[in-house]
């Protein structure tokens, strides 16, 4: 039920005009999220999940690669947009162990984009076309995780092996890694 | 009788039988305990204890079966042919019944104790003979005695008994009621007329036999109830006596008066008078308890009054519940009422009857087309209202309203009328409610929570729900509301031109229009920092220009149309833009050219009118300047303008959408009076107003229309690839091919499909929808 | 005939004369207000960067002060100066 009047009455002198503001409606980031999700337009390889649909600022991308070294893996991520989106990026984590340079066993993602290169003009969208072309072009300068850059850079074969290895649930060196084909 | 001596056995046979009355009389029973005594020693001898007793019990049986019961009964059977049926005679009246009732029971008593002492025979042949009295009644032989006349009686019962019965309770009652209450009624009602008669016994007041009557009665109670027969011949007629009388008192009590709280008064009338005359009936008298059995006097005191207490609240709420909805519409008259009917609610299982009798009686009362939107809404506020009295935490409401809103939500004209009346400046009730509003919704328990996400979990508490939000939740979403809000705000201000913001602006923030109402206020300061002397531009001037600026996106949607202005008038309004361009550095204005208020002169050849026209008349009018004869059609030409009808009160229609200009008085002269604008200036006649009636706004349904429209190229691209399809089939597609547009319902859905059927847009034949051949 | 107009009261819209619709980083249209304004125009105006991207000020200023080395624009990565 809205209820049109009972919200706290403006103050005559308008001094708490802002905070009140910010009280009555939406956040600017969740205004600005809102913006974002209604107007993401998706590669047909991924696809978001809400878990709560009331809770836009926290959701999860699932890339599914049709090519590239990672074709045929499911992976996940979760995304939480902060209180100053957008002038600070949401926090992207993949939730899927991957063998991948740009992100590590934690699941911290190495991405321009995520870090150092964030502007608040740049959307949910951009981040999921950032993360889409993480697939398909690995990076392995400025790596998380070395080993597997070590190996993308020496020998491309072994690397696309241990990507195949480690997408149908396997170990590569010490580390298991769980079965991720879609 | 010589009962020593050795008799033959037939003679000893033939005292056993005179002595217990077996086919004897019993008159003939020989009296005394001594004969008693040796008689009973006779049958131990004889040992024939329990053939004598058998015998002798059975002889009262037929005795009661044959010759007491039917003769008792007989009294009311020559009544019942006499009056051939007809139980409604007044042929006799109350005196009379009451002595036959009175006689007959009397008689019926005499009979029965005459029985006593063969009752007590028996008990003395069973304690002395060895005979075994076997069917188990507790309480003996009497107990015994008194069941058997209980059945008898029953098994025999003509059926005009109990309307005779209930006639003789009923006088009897009368009398008492007269007694208990008369008095105080006689003092204010009775004509000097009627006070001739007594109320209580209908006689002449000198002849009054009220004191006979109650005397009769007192003495028929005491000999029925000693015979235990009082609770099963009369059980029943006086609940229902009662019962009736208490639906007579209270339906005369709560008739068409709602404003006083009833249920104490009944209350006590009921204990004075219900429970009063019960004391009467089963204790023979009010004060003479102590002579009755503590057993009816508890009886009396708990189970009956909790019976005729319950039997109170139930026939009051019921009658209160039949009045409810006129209850509800007389609120706040009402209050008392329904502060009664909460109180009755708990001590009833009345709530699913008031639910369901209310919601019937809106039903058929309100809910149809020959109700107003203003009754029905004045209804539902009443209801609000109302009900919240009757059930604070809002359940009932919640039940019996939302029929209502439903109906409401059909009704075209609901919002408007909603919004209209909020923005009344005559303070109707909804306004005022809007004035309460603010202040009884301050709700400080939270405003102090930082929590940004607080907007979205939080719920309103039921109990504050004010009356506005009621009527914005008819929509269910405020969203639909709040459109039509701002539209009819809009053309409210683009009417008046001299908008009164104040009173409005505190609810307009909750409404997201303060914007619209700040437009004002900005446009007023701009406009005179515009016209004013120091500003160059003015010299060159023709007219003087002040603008209306909107914040487009605070404002709903203009309808489009592109008015062209004469050149003139372009000019002077693209030197305003200048100004405000140079006022407002890197803003400019988007004009609105067939909004506005402009005020012309015209010069005709004999006359002068001063009127004030809308844009696009100004328009028309100042073409026929070129020409005086136009066409609509070569009018909409250079105005890109379609006209519903042009100003009638300078034009004439001559032919078929052809107009000329009327220069002369001729149409003045016709009566037209309102033309003639000299004396009248900046009045503008009727007729030029007329065609402005119209919202220069999207109306909801307008934009909503627009919406739907999204859906046109997919349905038009799904039937020609399949032909034909039924409504639910292309609901279903749209949801799947158009995920995530616009919501749309299945009914939404068949008026938008209709419509285009109406415009020949699509064919519906068979329940199919399909596209018709071109 | 003649018709002579007295005055004029016509409606208009106002809106910014911008390269753009919305402002890049609120996403709110110019001629709206920042995600924390409620009032439009004079309340939320617009400011322009030298490199003539421009934004809402609540919006861009907030953005600068979260920059501590270099103040760039949010979409061109230039230094940001505020065009005079």
């Amino acid at each position: 039920m809205i209820k049109l009047f009972s919200m706290k009455n403006q103050k005559k002198d308008g001094s708490d005009v802002a905070k009140q503001g910010t009280q009555k409606r939406a956040s600017a980031a969740q205004l600005r999220i809102t913006k974002d999700i209604n107007e993401l337009t998706l590669p047909k390889t991924c696809d978001t999940e809400f878990p709560d649909p009331d809770d836009l600022l926290n959701f999860k991308l699932v890339i599914c690669p049709d090519e590239g070294f990672y074709r045929g893996g499911r992976f996940v991520f979760s995304f939480k947009v902060g209180p100053n989106y957008p002038h600070e990026p949401p926090k992207v984590k993949c939730e899927t162990m991957v063998y991948h340079p740009n992100i590590d066993l934690e699941g911290n993602v190495c991405l321009n984009i995520l870090r150092e290169d964030w502007k608040p003009v740049l959307t949910i969208n951009s981040i999921v076309y950032g993360l889409q072309y993480l697939f398909l072009e690995p990076n392995p300068e400025d790596p998380l995780n070395k080993e597997a850059a070590e190996v993308l850079q020496n020998n491309r074969r072994l690397f696309e092996q241990n990507v195949v290895k480690s997408m149908k649930g396997g170990y590569i060196g010490n580390v298991y890694f769980d079965r991720c084909l879609k | 009788m010589a009962a020593g001596k050795q008799c033959d056995s037939k003679q000893q046979w033939e005292v056993i039988k005179k002595s217990f009355f077996i086919e004897g009389n019993l008159s003939d029973i020989s009296d005394g305990e001594d004969d008693l005594a040796l008689v009973i020693r006779l049958v131990q001898q004889l040992g024939a204890g329990q053939l004598v007793l058998d015998l002798a019990l059975d002889a009262i049986w037929v005795a009661l079966r044959q010759s007491i019961v039917p003769k008792f009964w007989s009294n009311f059977v020559i009544y019942n042919s006499q009056r051939c049926g007809k139980d409604d005679d007044p042929g006799e009246g109350s005196v009379e019944v009451m002595s036959r009732v009175a006689t007959a029971i009397s008689e019926l008593y005499d009979s029965a104790v005459s029985f006593l002492p063969q009752i007590h025979r028996c008990e003395m042949l069973c304690e002395h003979s060895g005979a075994k009295f076997e069917e188990c009644i507790p309480g003996g032989m009497m107990e015994h005695f008194k069941l058997h006349l209980r059945a008898t009686l029953h098994s025999q019962m003509p059926t005009s008994f109990t309307n005779l019965l209930h006639k003789f309770y009923s006088a009897a009652f009368k009398v008492f009621y007269h007694a208990e209450v008369g008095n105080q009624v006689e003092e204010s009602d009775e004509t000097t007329d009627e006070a001739m008669q007594c109320g209580g016994c209908d006689a002449a007041t000198d002849a009054c036999h009220c004191q006979a009557i109650t005397n009769t009665f007192c003495q028929v109670n005491r000999q029925l109830l000693e015979l235990d027969l009082l609770e099963r011949l009369a059980g029943d007629i006086i609940s229902s006596l009662l019962l009736s009388v208490i639906t007579d008192h209270v339906s005369a009590t709560c008739r068409d008066s709602y404003d006083q709280s009833r249920i104490s008064q009944l209350e006590k009338w009921v204990e004075n008078v219900v429970i009063g005359w019960l004391e009467v009936v089963y204790c023979g008298g009010r004060g003479q308890l102590s002579s009755a059995d503590s057993a009816i006097q508890t009886m009396v005191a708990n189970n009956l009054n909790q019976t005729y207490m319950t039997a109170l609240y139930h026939t009051y709420t019921t009658t209160r519940i039949d009045q409810l909805f006129n209850i509800v519409i007389e609120y706040p008259e009402s209050q008392p009422a329904l502060e009664d009917i909460r109180e009755c609610l708990d001590r009833t299982h009345l709530r699913n009857h008031l639910v369901e009798s209310l919601r019937s009686a809106i039903q058929t009362r309100l809910l149809h087309p020959g109700v107003n939107t203003t009754d029905v809404l004045h209804a539902y506020i009443s209801a609000i209202k109302a009900l919240r009295v009757l059930d604070p935490k809002g359940v009932l409401l919640e039940l019996v309203s939302e029929p209502v809103r439903q109906y409401l939500r059909g009704r075209e004209d609901t919002v408007r009328y909603i919004v209209t009346s909020l923005t009344d400046e005559s303070c109707s009730e909804l306004s005022e409610e809007l004035l309460v509003a603010a202040p009884l919704v301050l709700d400080d328990s939270h405003s102090d929570d930082d929590n940004m996400d607080f907007w979205e979990t939080w719920t309103p508490d039921p109990r504050t729900a004010d009356i506005i939000s009621m009527l914005v939740n008819i929509y269910g979403s405020k969203d639909v509301f709040i459109t039509e809000y701002r539209t009819i705000l809009a053309d409210r201000i683009l009417s008046q031109f001299s908008y009164d913001t104040e009173r409005e602006i505190r609810y307009l923030e909750h409404l997201k229009c303060e914007v619209m109402v700040k437009d004002v206020a900005d446009s007023k300061r701009i406009n005179s920092s515009i016209n004013s002397d120091e500003n160059p531009r003015r010299e060159k001037q023709k007219f003087p220009v002040s603008c209306m600026i909107l914040s487009a996106q605070f404002w709903p949607s203009f309808k489009e149309e592109r008015l062209q202005l004469p050149e003139e008038v372009m000019k002077e309004l693209d030197t305003y833009t200048e100004a405000f361009q140079d006022l407002k550095g890197n803003r400019t204005l988007n004009w609105k050219p067939h909004l506005g208020q402009v005020q012309v002169e015209i010069e005709l050849k004999n006359r002068t009118l001063n009127l004030t026209v809308t844009p696009t008349q100004a328009t028309v009018i100042y073409h026929f300047q070129e020409r005086s004869r136009w066409s609509i059609g070569d009018l909409s030409t250079i105005t890109q303008e379609n006209f519903p009808c042009p100003c009638q009160g300078v034009l004439q229609e001559v032919e078929s959408d052809v107009f000329v200009l009327v220069e002369g008085e001729e149409l003045g002269d016709k009566g037209h009076t309102a033309t003639v604008g000299v004396s009248q200036p900046d009045i503008a006649p009727p007729a030029i107003e007329e065609d402005e009636a119209e919202s220069v706004m999207a109306s909801a349904q307008d934009q909503r229309e627009e919406e739907l429209q999204v859906f046109w190229s997919y349905i038009v691209g799904m039937l020609t690839n399949l032909d034909s399809l039924p409504l639910e089939r292309i609901h279903a597609m749209l949801k799947m091919f158009v995920q995530g547009s616009v919501e749309c319902s299945p009914q939404e859905l068949r008026a938008f499909l209709d419509r285009k059927v109406r415009q020949h847009q699509l064919i519906f034949t068979n329940g199919l929808y399909k596209l018709p051949k071109n | 005939m003649k018709v002579k107009i007295k005055s004029w009261t016509g409606v208009a819209t106002w809106r910014w004369v911008a390269n753009d619709d919305s402002c890049g980083i609120c996403r709110m249209p110019f001629d709206g207000c920042c995600s924390d304004c409620r009032l439009p125009g004079d309340d939320c105006p617009l400011v322009w960067g030298q490199c003539s991207h421009c934004f809402h000020i609540h919006c861009i200023m907030k953005w600068l002060q979260s920059q501590q080395l270099h103040q760039q624009c949010p979409m061109c990565r230039q230094e940001w100066k505020f065009k005079e």
